[in-house]
């Protein structure tokens, strides 16, 4: 009797030290460029991300909800080389990437539209579409894509002035040289945060048609599963919600300029 | 042999009296290793710019936690405010080389506000680094280095207290851009240096902002000018015009909608100016004024014998005989702007 009681415990002994030994559901690994506010930030300790905050970080810690995930790893990784082919540390790369930028990588669906805001000087009337903005002076931050959506959907009469950074940017349109400032649209809260009055209205955003997707490594088993978790993220409103929270204000909810 | 070891101990002691004698100071210890409370500025935000209150601690980490506590009720009712938000928690201070390395909780980086995020490393490396003995600030959240946390900071490495400001650094040099990019400066104007040039302008957008007109650029007119917005005509009008507004005793040079320039002038004392809506009739590279004896370089008539001209002394009042009296830097610009039939509007009131 007391030899059966004996090996009933150590049978519960080896029982319960093999649950404590059983390995934790791995995480989600998220690779981050912690690019800046408000898309990106956080604190690095030996190439992971402590602590990270931003829209990004919170689409990343929504997907890994919605694909099961219980703990989101993140991993801070230059941005060209998550474009890179090869072998990956990571499970998903999230940083403003655009799909075409690499065929090392597969790309997801899209979570934000890269549109771009346009922010005039005090005292302009909102020019009524894409067409009026043509004969404005609009300048740009070197860099952004803003350059671009300026040359290929808009086609000013005037040389767009690229400024070297956002401050130079925002004292052009303060002191009236530029007309019109085009931002990334996620980042027009952070643009016009802080300088309020000393810029003129939003007159609304160009659409570029194109937005910011989640890369994956080739092969990666989580594409299709990535693909339907934004939609269902989209369709339930977290990411309108996330935008509004993390981007402070909508960008969609800009008028688009036509 | 023994000799050089026992000198490379004494050596070593030494070093280490220095350090220990060093964070002494540093941690404001006196001599019997209790804690000394010494004074300390703790800094807070007052309408955009930061001030020093007095504070007293006896170590380090004790400034910090005084610092992260806020303003006190009598300090609020005096307007400080602090950019830090409640309930952010030290994980550690450390200090070495006279270099603080302070670690926060991730509450210290909460809010989406770059403005108040900017402010409150302001506040941090102001205070910690103006503690006496502190070279520098390391700042750490949650034990890791801050990327992209804190917008216009590099925290990779160690701040220098001098190094911090709320607003972009206002050298010379910048502010004189800003006053060309707003319209009281000449592209020439631009030097580094602050001259006779600069005071004019300085003097031009203080009439306009309606500050002290002193020319002098103090804190109150450098805080308004990295607020403020290029000036806009008074009235709607096309094509290039002069607007001169007797109040704020500027002329504003105009094209179309948008102010190109704008101008520290005088006009006539005691209202001799009139006011109305005039055109440019003539012009003279060296007038002779009959009545009053002078030579009026760069005249421009535009009704009677009152003209905008060059004159020595343009004081930031009303002071001519009813002329506008125009500096000497402007003054060539505007009689190259202001060619015949240039409509002139004397307004008594810009508001």
């Amino acid at each position: 009797m007391r030899a059966l009681a004996t090996l009933a415990a150590l049978l519960a002994l080896a029982g319960a030290a093999a649950a404590g030994a059983a390995p934790r559901p791995a995480p989600l690994v998220v690779a981050l460029d912690l690019s800046g506010r408000p898309f990106q930030a956080g604190s690095v300790r030996g190439g992971d991300a402590v602590f990270a905050t931003g829209f990004e970080v919170e689409v990343a810690r929504a997907l890994a909800r919605r694909l099961g995930y219980r703990a989101v790893r993140f991993v801070v990784v230059p941005r060209e080389q998550m474009l890179r082919a090869g072998g990956k540390r990571w499970d998903l790369a999230l940083a403003r990437l655009v799909p075409g930028s690499s065929r090392g990588v597969r790309f997801s669906a899209t979570y934000l539209p890269a549109d771009q805001a346009v922010v005039l000087r005090r005292g302009l009337r909102p020019p009524a579409g894409r067409g009026a903005l043509r004969r404005l002076q609009l300048c740009a931050e070197r860099g952004t894509r803003a350059a671009g959506v300026i040359a290929a959907r808009i086609r000013p009469s005037l040389r767009t002035l690229l400024l070297a950074d956002e401050d130079v940017l925002a004292r052009r349109v303060q002191t009236g040289l530029c007309d019109a400032a085009l931002v990334d649209a996620a980042r027009l809260a952070a643009f016009t945060a802080g300088r309020r009055g000393r810029l003129g209205a939003v007159a609304g955003r160009v659409e570029t048609g194109v937005g910011y997707t989640v890369a994956l490594a080739r092969g990666s088993g989580l594409v299709a599963r990535v693909d339907a978790a934004l939609r269902r993220l989209q369709a339930d409103g977290t990411l309108a919600r996330l935008r509004r929270g993390s981007l402070g204000a909508d960008p969609l909810r800009l008028p688009v300029l036509r | 042999m023994p000799g050089e070891v026992a000198n490379l101990a004494r050596m070593r002691l030494r070093a280490a009296v220095v350090v220990v004698a060093g964070c002494a100071a540093l941690l404001g210890l006196s001599d019997d290793g209790a804690a000394a409370v010494r004074p300390f500025q703790a800094w807070f935000v007052q309408d955009g710019a930061l001030v020093p209150v007095e504070r007293r601690a006896g170590s380090v980490p004790r400034a910090v936690e005084l610092l992260l506590a806020g303003p006190t009720p009598r300090e609020r009712l005096r307007g400080l405010r602090t950019a830090v938000p409640r309930g952010t928690r030290i994980r550690d201070v450390v200090t070495a080389r006279q270099v603080v390395t302070v670690d926060l909780s991730a509450r210290f980086a909460a809010g989406t506000d770059e403005s108040a995020l900017r402010a409150r490393i302001a506040q941090l490396v102001r205070t910690v680094g103006g503690i006496a003995g502190v070279r520098a600030v390391r700042v750490r959240i949650e034990g890791g280095v801050p990327v992209g946390l804190f917008p216009g900071f590099d925290l990779r490495r160690p701040l220098r207290p001098a190094a911090v400001e709320l607003e972009a650094p206002a050298g010379t040099r910048a502010l004189q851009e800003l006053l060309r990019d707003l319209g009281f400066l000449g592209a020439g104007g631009v030097s580094g240096v602050l001259d006779d040039r600069t005071a004019v302008a300085v003097l031009g957008f203080q009439k306009w902002a309606g500050l002290s007109r002193t020319g002098v650029l103090d804190p109150v007119t450098t805080r308004a000018l990295l607020r403020a917005t290029r000036p806009v005509p008074v009235r709607n009008g096309l094509g290039r015009r002069i607007e001169v507004l007797l109040d704020r005793q500027v002329a504003l040079l105009i094209d179309g909608d948008r102010v190109q320039r704008i101008v520290h002038i005088s006009t006539g004392a005691g209202g001799r100016t009139p006011t109305g809506s005039f055109h440019v009739f003539r012009k003279e590279r060296m007038s002779w004024s009959v009545p009053f004896s002078v030579w009026m370089p760069w005249a421009s008539y535009f009704v009677g014998g009152i003209a905008f001209h060059e004159y020595g002394s343009v004081p930031a009042y009303p002071a001519s005989h009813g002329c506008v009296r125009v500096n000497r830097y402007d003054a060539p610009v505007l009689y190259d702007f202001a060619v015949s039939g240039t409509p002139v509007d004397v307004l008594w009131s810009s508001a």
